[in-house]
């Protein structure tokens, strides 16, 4: 009932949403901040040939898709190639206060490298049959090691398990006013998102921030299984924080995932963010993995009901700044993975 | 006054909710050809979809959608190119049942048949690859404990003329334990004969040593890998363009060097990411329109820009 209501109300034009907005407007983000890189060589900041082509047409097609001229969303900054600085994502002197994580910000979105750290044992040991075996990390990595599940039926695809291990992870920019050697670690708390006056201070960033949702469209966003290790400290209040978690093989560099993310939104505003998000592997050709891998979102709070609700979140309700993150001693995630699987328990990514 | 002021209020207001003509949806079903031509599906509203939109279902044309809303979800079908996605409400029941059968082949099965059986060509289906959707929850100072949860399944099945993959048409679905369709994307457009042929000639070229030779020598990448497909725009594209294409999928590599001391490369995975490129029949490199996009013409500076 409250949805039919609801799409009454939007259907009513911009007269309409002046008279919803005057009773939300203290607590709503409609605000869009988009990052995107191809250029990696001007500047000889990186290594020749790693140039992107696709960031800037699928940063583009979410601005595209998100902001139809009847839209509710609004472009607050694109930033393309040498625009994008590592400042603009770090919490040093409040510079992300400024752009990524900029109050009134809904939707950050950041299309580009990941970098590539340590992961592997050296040399490496495949074959592994349980995360015990696993002890000697490689140089630039730490415990505790894994066994990585793949290979078999029900397992990520292309490859065979392997003892791997934890490493911070970065997204890599080339900016050209870049403080952070073109890197922004968003595990080793160079990075805070969404703190706000809503979620309080509990991560000791002040309350000057405010983006809900971040995305990171980049190679190894996450890594299994260390996805909350990876990410809680960069969570200061979002809502949540959707990327891909590569298995056996990388994410692909696709013009599209941006738009069909945020067709999501125009498809049905009720609709559930963190899906629209996860689903985007099933209309990108190859499912936008090369290899084994999965679409992820996490959300945090000070409850468990609460860091499930946020992966529930309708795009209306991605907008209310009053459900910003409170704390982070819970979390909810959800993995849609490109291969099918019948495992129901944490084997799925780890022989233990 | 009072009352009077609050009268033009309520007019203007309605004013406002006048409803926005609702264009009418294309028809469900195959999409005849003539002269050669690939048919296509169509995909459809309640009429032929077994998603459910719930209570309160009506017609809304919104944000370049036709769309049929209800307080479970929507059938969103695109005015500008036909494809069609169902989207749960974010708290719908039907997130909450189990995935439909024992295994992901039978959920793979219900799917494919669930579409042919609508009007999508049998013969164009090549095969179907299942997703799997997985949850947790739990304390974040006890990773160690995550169990994640299987979910569902979702199915997409992959389009195949003559043997060639047409990797941006899908079909795929989400099913839950009593056979309803909890989500659904379908864009699967009838396709020209001359991409076709295209494609065949493509095909033939690479088939032979000599003319693989030549059209190798003109591409600025190892098309050893390449393979032959039919490309078209995405659903997220008004403008249709197809073209046959040599698709050689390139790996970039991912950043390292000064910047990153520590680099090591991940031997578990194929390091940097892909980036799938496009020649023609001719060798000629070509982009869809949705890599083409680029808006930095249409948007005004937003600030670095100005410095």
């Amino acid at each position: 009932m409250f949805g039919s209501a609801r799409r009454s109300i939007l259907r009513c034009g911009p007269v309409g949403l002046v008279f919803v907005a005057i009773g939300l407007v203290a607590c709503q983000s409609n605000g869009l901040v988009v990052e995107s890189v191809n250029d990696y060589t001007t500047g000889g900041n990186w290594g020749a040939g790693a140039n992107l082509s696709n960031s800037i047409a699928n940063g583009d097609g979410f601005i595209k898709a998100m902001t139809p001229s009847d839209s509710e969303w609004k472009l607050t900054y694109r930033f393309t190639d040498r625009n994008v600085w590592d400042t603009d994502f770090s919490q040093g002197d409040n510079w992300d206060a400024l752009y990524f994580d900029k109050p009134g910000t809904a939707i950050s979105y950041y299309t580009g490298h990941g970098l590539t750290t340590a992961y592997d044992e050296v040399p490496e040991h495949p074959g592994c049959r349980s995360s015990s075996e696993c002890t000697k990390p490689p140089s630039g990595a730490s415990p505790p090691g894994v066994c990585k599940a793949a290979g078999s039926p029900n397992y990520a695809p292309g490859d065979v398990p392997r003892c791997v291990y934890y490493s911070d992870r970065k997204l890599a920019v080339n900016g050209s006013k870049d403080q952070f050697g073109h890197l922004v670690n968003y595990s080793g708390g160079q990075v805070a998102w969404g703190e706000s006056p809503n979620s309080g201070s509990w991560r000791n960033v002040g309350t000057n921030g405010g983006t809900n949702l971040v995305v990171l469209d980049a190679s190894f966003g996450v890594l299994a299984t260390y996805w909350v290790r990876q990410t809680i400290s960069a969570m200061a209040g979002a809502h949540m924080l959707a990327t891909i978690m590569p298995v056996t093989g990388d994410t692909a560099n696709v013009a599209d995932r941006g738009g069909y993310f945020a067709g999501g939104w125009a498809q049905n505003p009720d609709g559930a963010v963190s899906d629209a998000w996860l689903t985007t592997m099933n209309s990108i050709p190859g499912s936008g993995i090369n290899g084994g891998g999965c679409n992820f979102v996490i959300a945090y709070d000070n409850s468990p009901d609460r860091a499930g609700r946020h992966l529930s979140e309708s795009w209306s309700e991605l907008r209310n700044d009053g459900w910003d993150a409170q704390g982070n001693q819970f979390y909810s995630a959800r993995w849609l993975c490109n291969w099918p699987s019948t495992i129901r328990d944490k084997s799925i990514f780890e022989l233990q | 006054m009072r009352k009077h002021s609050n009268g033009i209020a309520a007019l203007i207001f309605l004013a406002s909710c006048a409803t926005p003509q609702v264009p009418p949806a294309p028809r469900p079903g195959l999409i005849a050809v003539s002269n050669g031509d690939v048919p296509g599906y169509q995909h459809g509203g309640t009429e032929v979809s077994k998603f459910v939109t719930g209570d309160h279902t009506e017609w809304i044309f919104q944000h370049g959608y036709i769309r049929q809303a209800g307080d479970e979800g929507t059938i969103a079908i695109s005015a500008g190119n036909g494809s069609v996605f169902s989207v749960p409400n974010a708290t719908a029941s039907a997130l909450r049942s189990p995935a439909y059968g024992a295994s992901p082949q039978d959920h793979e099965r219900y799917v494919r048949d669930y579409f042919v059986g609508r009007g999508l060509p049998a013969s164009q289906v090549k095969n179907a690859r299942t997703m799997t959707l997985l949850e947790a929850t739990g304390r974040a100072d006890e990773i160690n404990n995550t169990i994640p949860r299987l979910t569902a399944y979702y199915s997409v099945l992959e389009r195949d003329i003559d043997g060639v993959a047409v990797p941006d048409s899908f079909a795929w679905a989400r099913v839950n334990t009593d056979g309803r369709v909890v989500q659904e994307g379908v864009y699967w457009p009838s396709l020209p004969a001359t991409a076709v042929a295209d494609a065949m000639k493509l095909r033939d070229l690479l088939a032979r040593p000599a003319t693989r030779r030549a059209l190798s020598a003109r591409l600025p990448v190892d098309a050893a890998s390449g393979v032959v497909t039919i490309r078209h725009s995405s659903a997220n594209e008004d403008e249709f363009e197809v073209f046959a294409s040599l698709d050689v999928a390139v790996h970039v590599p991912a950043p390292s060097t000064r910047a990153a001391p520590n680099y090591r490369p991940l031997q578990s995975i194929a390091g940097g990411p892909v980036v799938v490129r496009h020649f023609d029949v001719n060798g000629q490199e070509r982009l869809l329109p949705q890599e083409r996009l680029n808006l930095r013409d249409k948007l005004p500076a937003t600030g670095k820009e100005l410095q």
